[in-house]
């Protein structure tokens, strides 16, 4: 049983340090210049403007650099409504009816939709070149079966369409402020972990696997604790538990709430974990329980200073490299940052302690004994 | 409550908390904590700590 805990302790042990020194590496990978580009409108409708708004159109203009599948993400909402919380937005509020159409130099359509959809997500494969996008906005029945003729379908299916939207009771009195959102992300970095690294992790899971089988075989390499290190592991792993759960329920109110609306998902849930390691680290460190019998502090000190710096120096690298911030948000590239500090703190909690020991050592060498 | 008896004792056989940790296959910091009555011992221990320093449990352990 007790083999069993150790191999545990030593997985869980390497598959952080792993994390931790793998994860900047992520952010190596191959990101194109033109990375996200979004494009926002907004257009007041008034009284007067509908009269013209049949049909009437926006174009706007994306060049893209590098060859690659795009997934392209578009809606338009009204003025004060979340984005995130559209679906099932009345259609009898419609002033118009939007479409878009992308197309290439040449204006051969690419995509078209209409607004119906709502949010559209698509995938193109583009090359490299000037692309246009246009939005229609059709405030009759007839301007939209117009447009469904030429861009979308048959005449018979273009009928069809027109009489799911109800164009009569459209709204056609006072003042409306629409959001336009069209988003092009490339493929490649939507996924943040690829086939390939995914299976980069697990062979490198497997391998962590066998090497701590390999450890614990040898009794020596494993660390041996005594009886109060080992109620003080105990108590830490305790700690480190409620530390975790409420943090995990912090970040669920941060991240259900977007009460901190530039921090990603992601990252918020990687920062409750690490969070929870380090408060059981620190504990172990302070209560000298981290430690074995058999085990050197300096040398593990020295590879925390390390990969701290290390993970410091990626986390500025990727700052300066664009890849902190992914749709105005904090991305996982942060991580690094996150990653860095836990070592830091860690590194400067076993360099107080040992300082701390040095003059308690001194202070016992020192104190006369008394004698009962 | 501090185990001034510990300390007398280890004192007296001129071992530092090191070397008595060592004896008895614990950390320095587990025999400070015990002699600082930060730590109660488990039966065990305090059988190996007065095996180490040749006195009875009474003689390290027992409060009068």
């Amino acid at each position: 049983m007790k083999k069993f805990t150790n191999i545990l302790l030593i997985i869980i042990i390497l598959f952080v340090i792993a994390l931790g020194v793998l994860t900047p590496f992520t952010f190596f990978s191959k990101k194109h210049p033109d990375d996200v580009r979004e494009f926002t409108d907004r257009i007041t409708v008034t009284k007067d403007v509908l009269g013209k708004v049949d049909p009437s159109s926006t174009m706007l203009h994306k060049t893209v650099s590098y060859e690659d599948d795009y997934t392209v993400a578009y809606s338009w909402v009204f003025e004060g409504t979340d984005r995130n919380k559209i679906v099932g937005m009345d259609p009898a509020q419609n002033v118009f009816l939007t479409s878009i159409i992308i197309s290439d130099e040449d204006f051969n359509v690419l995509y078209s939709t209409v607004a119906g959809s709502i949010m559209a997500d698509t995938t193109l494969h583009l090359k490299p070149g000037t692309y246009h996008i246009t939005f229609t906005h059709h405030a009759t029945r007839d301007s939209f079966i117009e447009f469904a003729k030429e861009y979308l379908c048959s005449a018979e299916d273009a009928e069809a369409m027109a009489d799911a939207y109800d164009f009569d009771n459209f709204v056609t009195e006072g003042e409306y402020e629409m959001n336009y959102y069209l988003k092009f992300a490339p493929k490649t970095n939507a996924r943040m972990f690829s086939m390939w690294f995914s299976l980069f992790i697990v062979m490198m899971f497997l391998v962590l696997v066998l090497l701590c089988a390999s450890l614990s075989s040898r009794k020596n390499n494993l660390p041996e604790f005594d009886e109060r290190q080992e109620l003080i592991r105990g108590k830490a792993y305790k700690t480190g538990f409620f530390a975790t759960l409420i943090l995990i329920g912090i970040a669920i109110i941060i991240d259900s709430t977007n009460l901190l609306p530039f921090l990603d998902s992601t990252l918020l849930y990687g920062i409750t974990i690490l969070g929870g390691v380090l408060v059981f680290a620190v504990y172990c460190v302070w209560n000298e329980a981290y430690f074995g019998l058999n085990q050197k502090s300096s040398s593990v000190m020295i590879i925390l200073a390390f990969i701290g710096i290390m993970n410091l120096f990626i986390g500025i690298m990727n700052y300066f490299k664009g890849n902190m911030f992914l749709n105005g948000k904090l991305s996982f590239g942060f991580m690094s940052f996150v990653c860095a500090f836990c070592f830091i703190v860690l590194f400067v909690t076993m360099l107080l302690k040992k300082i701390n020991n040095k003059i308690d050592e001194e202070q016992e060498r020192n104190e006369p004994v008394e004698e009962d | 409550m501090k185990n001034l008896k510990l300390k007398s004792a280890r004192a007296a056989m001129d071992l530092s908390q090191q070397d008595l940790a060592d004896k008895v296959g614990v950390s320095r910091q587990t025999i400070n904590a015990i002699e600082k009555g930060d730590y109660n011992p488990t039966i065990n221990l305090c059988r190996a700590i007065c095996k180490a320093l040749g006195k009875t449990l009474d003689e390290i352990f027992w409060e009068e």
